[in-house]
């Protein structure tokens, strides 16, 4: 008999919990029903959030959306709403209120956080100490990347996930790192994605970024002993007034070991390759001879493992 | 006529000719006038220059202090760095600057208009130069590349030299105090550090340490003012605004593309790329009210007091296209033809003040703008050249602020 209900409460326990398990599995929770866009946004961002719900038992029924418990003005029965994610690490809660034909009302919610992950990417290629703007990654060239976290908190454990188009670098996840470095891939542009979360699992926040990648380049600026570099690059072309003129080659997002030790660097005028050349390869004294008038002045550089770690350009000289 | 008769004839002339040459050879007069004669006369007056006496010491240019004007080119040098300094409340306001290359220091007394050299000590390769709000001290960066170096001078007006110390951190950016101090950052392996140095003791103290190393910094008037922080600007990539206040770093609800700043402690001006657009906005702090601000202006040609209230003046080119901006400013590659505009304190409106080239016909790529402490003047530098000019505001204006 003890064998018997044991035998009848295993049976009908276990077909009990499959069936809870089957309803759980038909339908979605609450706040599944309602998507946050962006899922993880910055304080004062602008974030939609949409009403998925399809389901046949709240067909035709009125939506009302709350914002922090107040209702949002002139978003009635708008399937989703635009709010304006509040400070730091304030939680913000909205609701979709639904009220079905057969006057069952059902509350949907969901929350969210607001939290700064910035993502600070450092090229390492070269560009002139005047220019203010940053280094741009080249194929090939290193990158660092950094994510700062502002969510109020001092956090400093977080577990970060980092993924360059689709791929996970460093091997997995990586705990108290915000920095990582890694090659630019060979293409335009690649998505560099980092997952920001606590020790637990828990996910703080997350980013993906376009990382793009340009084509080294070359603009000539003339020389002054005294003074430096010229400010203003020389646009096409040069119309020299001393007898000769000192002219260098800077070169724009070229990887850093490349312009430090480049493969080819060498100057040509009237397409014949120069000999003309100092200590520093990116630099020319151009002296005119001859009859000529005018002459081609080019300048190539180039890592010859990498062709298109390297940039090419020329100029016209009149004199 | 007979061969031998030709024959004396022809030695006879020759005999003749030969006379005549040694004669002019031995015995003709050699005068200057005779010689000149010979070539022709143009009747040209007496060219002889009367006027230019070569001097070994060249005159000092003087400025038309005098002058009615409200722009005034300042100098013809190139300068490396520049200050409105008022050593005493009875000595006349003067300007001080340093000439790229050279770093001899000249001084402007705003009243004669008299320019005098105040060190004439040569600092080779000078090229960025930042005086001390006393005018006694200057920090200096030098040369290029791995030949760079950075000095502290301190002017000795009685010998006219500059006792320099040479500064060993790798320094990046520096600007001045108004307590006559120096804050500058240094990178190490992946961070800024920013530090306040002074130069009366030789000692320094950190501020801020931030994790990355590509940082353009607007430095405050004072340590303990605002200092604005952010990822260097370019169109292709996102920064972010950091602001510094007494030892405490937070993150500003301003970034984007393209975007660059510069602000004080009440309002933060910046401009960022929108689209294909570049477009500018002022922020209240305290309120957190963004205010679109009229024209497209790069915060580099941008200058901003500190008040509450401040006066906000930017140098802005009708720019052809904005999709290149800032980028292509940066790299020199724009040609522009800058006017300056007052930007109200919300950010809101935009005042024309003047235009230099239909002031003076000289199209000007203005930078290094600075507001003098009473915003009567507002001081920049021509990028192309480097040359100091000074554009006076309006009383008017004065007093509006």
């Amino acid at each position: 008999m003890r064998l018997f209900l044991i035998l009848l409460f295993v049976l009908f326990g276990t077909t009990t919990h499959t069936a809870n398990a089957q309803i759980e599995g038909q339908g979605l929770a609450p706040q599944q029903l309602l998507e946050v866009s962006p899922e993880f946004p910055r304080p004062g961002e602008f974030v939609t959030v949409t009403l998925n719900d399809y389901r046949s038992g709240t067909f035709g029924s009125t939506i009302t959306w709350l914002y922090d418990g107040q209702v949002v003005e002139g978003a009635e029965n708008s399937r989703s709403v635009t709010v304006t994610a509040g400070t730091v690490n304030t939680e913000t809660k909205i609701e979709a209120v639904l009220y079905t034909p057969s006057g069952e009302r059902e509350v949907l919610s969901t929350t969210f956080r607001p939290v700064y992950l910035d993502v600070v990417i450092e090229a390492q290629t070269r560009v002139p100490e005047f220019y203010l703007g940053r280094a741009l990654p080249s194929v090939g060239s290193v990158v660092n990347a950094t994510v700062l976290i502002n969510d109020g908190s001092s956090q400093t454990d977080l577990v970060y996930t980092w993924q360059i188009n689709g791929q996970v670098i460093e091997g997995g996840p990586i705990r108290g790192r915000n920095q990582i470095s890694f090659v630019t891939p060979r293409r335009d542009s690649s998505i560099l994605s980092v997952v920001a979360a606590e020790p637990n699992g828990t996910i703080l926040a997350q980013r993906s970024i376009l990382l793009p990648s340009v084509l080294p380049s070359i603009n000539f600026h003339e020389v002054n002993s005294l003074f430096g570099l010229r400010y203003k690059p020389i646009t096409d072309e040069l119309i020299m007034i001393g007898s000769t003129v000192t002219i260098q080659a800077v070169p724009y997002h070229l990887d850093i070991r490349v312009y430090n030790n480049p493969d080819i660097a060498q100057w040509e005028i009237n397409n014949s390759l120069s000999q003309n050349q100092g200590s520093n390869p990116y630099q020319i004294t151009f002296k005119p001879t001859g009859v000529a008038k005018s002459a081609k002045l080019g300048f190539q550089v180039r890592d010859t493992t990498l062709v298109l770690q390297g940039a090419s350009d020329n100029i016209q000289v009149r004199f | 006529m007979k061969r031998s008769v030709f024959i004396i004839i022809g030695v006879a002339l020759v005999m003749i000719l030969l006379s005549v040459w040694i004669y002019v050879l031995f015995f003709s007069a050699s005068s200057s006038d005779v010689e000149d004669e010979q070539f022709g006369d143009l009747d040209f007056q007496d060219t002889t220059d009367v006027d230019y006496q070569e001097s070994e010491t060249e005159p000092e240019p003087v400025v038309d202090a005098q002058a009615n004007q409200s722009l005034q080119q300042l100098t013809t040098r190139p300068v490396a760095g520049f200050a409105e300094v008022q050593v005493g409340t009875s000595t006349p306001r003067e300007v001080r600057y340093m000439e790229v290359g050279t770093g001899h220091i000249y001084s402007i007394d705003l009243t004669t208009g008299a320019e005098e050299r105040i060190s004439a000590t040569t600092i080779t390769g000078a090229q960025i130069a930042k005086f001390s709000k006393n005018g006694q001290y200057v920090m200096i960066r030098s040369g290029f590349g791995a030949q760079k170096e950075f000095v502290l001078g301190e002017i000795d007006f009685a010998s006219s030299t500059l006792v320099s110390t040479k500064l060993a951190e790798p320094i990046i950016s520096f600007s001045s105090t108004n307590d006559n101090r120096f804050l500058y950052s240094i990178h190490t392996g992946a961070s800024t550090i920013g530090k306040v140095f002074d130069p009366t003791e030789l000692t320094n103290e950190t501020l801020f340490t931030l994790p990355f190393r590509e940082a353009s910094i607007e430095w405050g008037s004072d340590v303990t003012d605002s200092h604005y922080i952010y990822p260097k600007t370019t169109r292709q990539l996102e920064s972010f605004l950091y602001q510094v206040k007494n030892g405490v770093t937070t993150r500003m609800p301003v970034d984007g593309y393209g975007m660059s700043a510069l602000g004080n402690d009440t309002y933060v001006f910046y401009s960022k790329k929108e689209g294909t657009a570049y477009r500018s906005y002022s922020l209240n702090i305290s309120s957190n009210i963004e205010t679109g601000v009229p024209l497209s202006q790069i915060p580099e040609k941008c200058a901003m007091s500190e008040e509450e209230f401040p006066v906000t003046v930017c140098a802005n080119t009708e720019y052809e296209f904005t999709e290149l901006l800032p980028d292509s400013w940066y790299k020199g590659e724009i040609s522009t033809d800058d006017s300056l505009w007052e930007i109200s304190p919300d950010g809101g409106s935009a005042r024309f003040l003047i235009s230099p080239s239909l002031a003076s016909g000289r199209e000007l790529d203005i930078t290094q703008l600075q507001i003098t402490d009473d915003k009567s003047a507002v001081y920049f530098t021509n990028q192309s050249d480097q040359t100091l000019w000074v554009y006076q505001r309006a009383v008017t204006d004065v007093n509006q602020n």
